[in-house]
């Protein structure tokens, strides 16, 4: 059911997608530009046909009960935490912020032994460390750390 | 015999493989493509004798092309877009319990693809170039047809939501400038107006996703029921009787590689689709398919050599790679063009032989490998999630070392991420994505060159690849008609 009301609400943001690229090309300076008019009326053709289908399932029932989908707390969190994560890395550098997220993500997929959870979380984020910036030079955020050098 | 000679040299065997393992582990991580790779080591060989450098940078441009299936078939993660087609059979043979024969197959189908095209190069290189430069914007607008043509055949079974995301591929790649007159569209933020990066997408698409796929795991690990060791002779025998497909993979990624500015997921995208319409088993496509997994890897590898020849033959680099190797050729002081076989066939034969042979030192680590990648698989679950998405931020920073790149990749996640739990392709979308902008660039050069009329439609070239392309998506509608399992 779930996944049919996604689908209903998908197709009416790619129809209102169409319409917003249709009304924003009537503004460019060359006015016939085959291919953007091309794209519009495409989007707006198949978002009518995929809400059609939709609909029609809805009405018919023809829709898989198992395939239901919603979200979980735990991907919720683990989402927010990965956004959280890379809006950080800015202000406090790369590493400290990743061992945090590694740390917290594997704590929140399995609650087991803290300590071990929380060495693998540096093995690995000082081995991602090592590959990215030592040997292929890509230089990451420092941040507030960018004077010591244990964070570089 | 004099060729050769250069071989005796141990250190230059003992370069070879280190390149290899640096350029497979290079191809592995989310966001380094085979050019990064390459790039890294042009500075390295500038002191290096012009054979030892160019084989060096062979070698790692052809671990770097095998590296992305490794994790493409473990982690369903591609290690770039030419590997998204590998994750189609090589994840779910994988999960199935045999990534020890994902793995061997990938190796030993890469192999023989990228010596395929490499022997393609030697032999027929001339001609072909001629041919791949007979293309021009209409030709290019012609085979972005055929390529979108593909999308359905790949949605066979829910064809109107796999038509829905190339769409929204296509209007994605509206983002940034117009390619004729310049001015900017859609870019709603100054980053984007030059629009959006490919591998930030591919990676929130496919990487980022997954990661949170992974977090709703109830397994422990990866590994479902234990996993199965390699048998030499088995693999074997999938590739003995897929000796077809390996020809006709390995022959479609040559041409895709000729032609320049195709790239490595179109070749992958196109053998795979031949594979699965000359299939006697089209129900396995998809499931764990040795077929699908064999196409797209030697398609893949195939590229390698086929991007060499226009690069070789007439200096025409056709990609990325093909142009940083042009800069590592020119280092060397030598001339680009024919007079590298007439004037330097000393250097230019020994570097095609050093081709095939680093071909075999890649089938040596790979098959030497399979065992300890498979372990990947036996990883705390719980540690590869993270890590999965630690590596799509980071794989998406490096690309520009920019955070829009990063925020950009995170919405393509959770719009990848949707759109897998409600049965929309994310494939087709990349596909659109990438056909797109190749498309609107063609066609517009295509009707400046024919003042606004579309007779270039005509010429012997586009009539066969329209031919092909209509061809292909009657075949491809017909097989979708007699699919019992189709859901449209």
């Amino acid at each position: 059911m779930a996944v049919l009301v996604y689908d209903c609400i998908f197709s009416v943001l790619l129809f209102i997608l169409g319409i917003y690229v249709a009304i924003s090309s009537s503004d460019f300076i060359n006015k016939k530009s085959h291919y953007v008019e091309i794209v519009y009326w495409c989007l707006l053709i198949i978002a009518v046909a995929n809400l059609i289908l939709a609909i029609h399932k809805l009405v018919k029932q023809k829709y898989d009960k198992s395939n239901k989908f919603t979200f979980s707390k735990k991907l919720t969190a683990f989402a927010i935490i990965t956004i959280l994560f890379a809006m950080s890395v800015d202000y406090l550098g790369f590493y400290v912020p990743a061992v945090i997220f590694v740390f917290i993500c594997s704590s929140l997929i399995r609650n087991n032994n803290k300590i071990i959870a929380f060495v693998v979380s540096i093995l690995i984020v000082t081995l991602l460390n090592v590959i990215f910036s030592h040997f292929l030079n890509i230089e990451f955020p420092k941040g507030i750390f960018a004077d010591l050098t244990l964070f570089r | 015999m004099e060729y050769l000679m250069v071989f005796m040299d141990i250190q230059l065997w003992l370069a070879m493989i280190l390149a290899m393992a640096a350029g497979i582990v290079i191809g592995a991580l989310p966001g380094l493509t085979p050019a990064v790779g390459v790039g890294l080591l042009v500075p390295v060989t500038f002191g290096m004798s012009p054979v030892t450098g160019l084989v060096i940078l062979g070698s790692i441009y052809v671990g770097a092309v095998y590296g992305g299936a490794i994790t493409a078939i473990l982690l369903n993660i591609p290690g770039e877009p030419g590997n998204i087609v590998t994750t189609f059979d090589g994840y779910p043979m994988a999960r199935g319990g045999d990534p020890a024969r994902a793995l061997g197959l990938a190796g030993i189908s890469s192999t023989i693809g990228g010596i395929f095209s490499v022997l393609v190069l030697i032999l027929l290189a001339p001609p072909l170039a001629k041919v791949a430069l007979r293309f021009g914007p209409g030709e290019y607008f012609c085979v972005a047809i055929f390529g979108l043509t593909v999308i359905v055949s790949f949605s066979s079974g829910a064809m109107i939501k796999g038509i829905v995301s190339a769409v929204l591929g296509l209007a994605i790649g509206l983002i940034g400038q117009d390619p004729i007159m310049g001015y900017p569209r859609f870019a709603f933020i100054p980053e984007l107006v030059g629009g959006v990066d490919l591998i930030p997408c591919v990676i929130g698409l496919f990487c980022f996703s997954e990661g949170l796929n992974l977090v709703l795991e109830k397994q422990m690990s990866l590994a479902n029921g234990g996993i199965s060791k390699l048998s030499y002779a088995s693999a074997f025998k999938d590739i003995l009787s897929n000796k077809f497909n390996l020809f006709r993979s390995s022959a479609i990624g040559t041409i895709i590689g000729i032609i320049p500015g195709a790239g490595l997921a179109m070749g992958a995208l196109i053998s795979y689709n031949e594979a699965r319409r000359f299939s006697k088993n089209k129900q396995l496509y998809g499931k764990g398919s040795p077929e699908g997994l064999i196409a797209s890897e030697a398609s893949n590898n195939a590229v390698v050599g086929g991007s060499l020849v226009p690069l070789i033959t007439l200096g025409v680099p056709g990609n990325a790679v093909s142009a940083i190797f042009l800069g590592g050729i020119i280092i060397q002081g030598l001339p680009i063009g024919p007079e590298l076989f007439t004037k330097h066939s000393l250097v230019i034969y020994p570097f095609l032989i050093g081709l095939v042979i680093a071909h075999f030192i890649l089938l040596a680590l790979s098959l030497l490998g399979v065992r300890y990648f498979a372990k990947t698989l036996q990883l705390p679950m719980k540690f590869i999630a993270p890590t999965v998405c630690l590596l799509s931020v980071i794989g998406s920073y490096s690309v520009n070392n920019n955070f829009t790149d990063v925020f950009i990749m995170m919405a393509f996640g959770f719009l990848g991420f949707f759109m897998k739990k409600n049965g929309y392709s994310a494939v087709s979308l990349i596909l659109g994505l990438i056909l797109g902008p190749m498309a609107e660039n063609s066609l517009q050069q295509a009707l400046l060159i024919s003042r606004g009329s579309f007779s270039f439609i005509l010429s012997p070239i586009c009539l066969f690849i329209l031919a092909l392309s209509v061809g292909s998506l009657l075949m491809s509608l017909y097989f979708d008609r007699n699919n019992p399992c189709n859901e449209d």
